[in-house]
């Protein structure tokens, strides 16, 4: 029962976006268009769930030498970074179909706050690897299902008539407000 | 703090250089042809430099071959 | 000397961080529920971006340029990381636990791995300490604004380490500016103010131009 509580809340009660702030550049950034925020966020669940495998493994490692308090951020960070590069190496080689959707926006998953997150989430909390599992692939579907829902708003925003100080990304924010307060809902939840 | 502990974590850090460095050097040897141009184009530029995509970092690239 | 004053003034105004290209917005979000709380981020951002500007600019003729940007990525890990010990020794336990993990996260912050990488490994090193303090206090002036309008606005008064100020009586306060979507609509709304002033100024220097024509 305690997976199904993980899953829930990364998913919807504190969403990695509107309840954590985690992720917002790519957020605002992405999302001006559907077929981009798709492929964003298929992108993401893809980088999240094996980063967070690999740094579950590293952490279990780093805590044996007895490192882990110090060198836990350098690690994780060099560590995902060059797994991105690998993920883009090996699409560009045997899945070029693949690349050619999701390739662009694995760089900016670099730098995505949602990565390092979880990676240091899952080791603050102290997950076994189902937890870690679980938590990983709720966390970046509860992104991927917030950036597109806000992308399909912000298609039709642009086309409407607002004060020209607002165009752009403070509507943008406004709006996000407004999704955030919508999904306050799901955090009275309890299980 | 120990002196073998120190060269251990100063190792770690070097091995996990060496793993983006070979990664890194990996990645920007191959290049995929079939609508690669199109790719930079649909990703609405932001303003992430650090993005191998940027455009800015093509901007070099260009320069080079044209010269 | 003016060139450095623009090069300051680019980090503070025209480029500014957090309300104009749109980078960092995660702790502009996630600290502005107290001004004391968006002090010390910007202090932790003034910090991290200045040490790494100038040791990447110092740096910058040395490092071949293939592994420019791992090397980058470790002196801000580390810098992150020492400066996220310090903060943890230094900082009561309240501000501490509200910063936590914003801290170790300028590590993927946009704002100083493209400063770094756009500035410092190009410019000399006063270059780009300037730059490094412009950007740091548009930053820093861009999440004080916001923090100040939610804090006063929220909740009605402002605390700094444990003494409070009431501003405005509890009754009157619009305490959705204290929650999550609080932020957004508060970052959105300053955004366009800031937008609008600039419009502004704009438009009056292109009708000067007309006139003087």
């Amino acid at each position: 029962m305690e997976i199904i509580g993980i899953a829930f809340a990364a998913l919807l009660g504190s969403n990695i976006v509107l309840s954590r702030f985690l992720g917002i550049c790519p957020f605002l950034g992405v999302s001006k268009k559907s077929s981009n925020a798709i492929g964003m966020g298929l992108a993401l669940i893809v980088v999240v769930t094996l980063s967070s495998m690999i740094c579950y493994g590293l952490d279990k490692l780093l805590v044996l030498l007895g490192m882990a308090s110090y060198l836990e951020l350098v690690v994780f960070i060099l560590v995902i970074a060059s797994f991105v590069q690998l993920l883009e190496f090996f699409l560009k080689k045997y899945i070029p179909s693949l690349y050619k959707s999701l390739g662009v926006y694995l760089p900016l998953i670099t730098t995505n706050c949602v990565v390092l997150q979880v990676c240091l989430d899952l080791v603050s909390r102290e997950y076994n690897f189902l937890q870690t599992i679980t938590y990983s692939v709720s966390t970046a579907a509860g992104y991927m299902l917030v950036i597109v829902l806000f992308s399909f708003i912000r298609m039709r925003l642009d086309n409407q008539e607002m004060p020209k100080a607002f165009k752009g990304n403070a509507i943008a924010l406004i709006t996000a407000g407004l999704m955030a307060m919508a999904f306050m809902a799901f955090s009275g939840f309890k299980f | 703090m120990q002196f073998e502990e120190i060269l251990i974590s100063i190792g770690i850090v070097l091995v996990c250089v060496a793993l983006f460095v070979g990664t890194y050097l990996l990645n920007k040897k191959t290049k995929k042809p079939e609508g690669c141009e199109n790719l930079e184009e649909n990703c609405s530029g932001c303003s992430l430099v650090g993005c191998s995509h940027h455009p800015s970092n093509n901007l070099e690239e260009k320069e080079k071959k044209e010269n | 000397m003016s060139k450095r004053l623009k090069i300051f003034l680019n980090g503070l105004i025209f480029e500014n961080p957090t309300l104009v290209i749109f980078l960092g917005m995660c702790p502009a979000l996630g600290t502005t529920n107290t001004v004391e709380n968006a002090c010390y981020m910007s202090l932790c951002v003034l910090a991290v971006l200045v040490l790494s500007n100038i040791i990447i600019s110092s740096i910058r003729k040395i490092v071949p340029n293939e592994v420019r940007i791992p090397v980058y990525i470790i002196i801000i890990a580390t810098l992150v990381s020492v400066i996220d010990m310090l903060f943890h020794a230094y900082l009561s336990y309240d501000v501490y636990s509200a910063l936590g993990s914003f801290i170790s996260l300028i590590v993927v912050n946009c704002i100083i791995l493209g400063r770094a990488e756009s500035f410092a490994s190009k410019n000399t090193v006063v270059d780009s300490i300037v730059d490094g303090v412009g950007y740091a206090c548009g930053f820093a002036a861009s999440i004080i604004v916001v923090a100040l309008f939610r804090e006063v606005v929220g909740t009605g008064c402002l605390s700094w380490a444990g003494h409070s100020v009431t501003i405005i009586p509890s009754a009157y306060v619009i305490s959705i500016f204290a929650s999550n979507s609080g932020a957004f609509i508060a970052l959105g709304l300053v955004v366009a103010l800031f937008t609008a002033v600039m419009n502004a100024i704009k438009d009056r220097k292109a009708k000067k131009l007309k006139e003087a024509k």
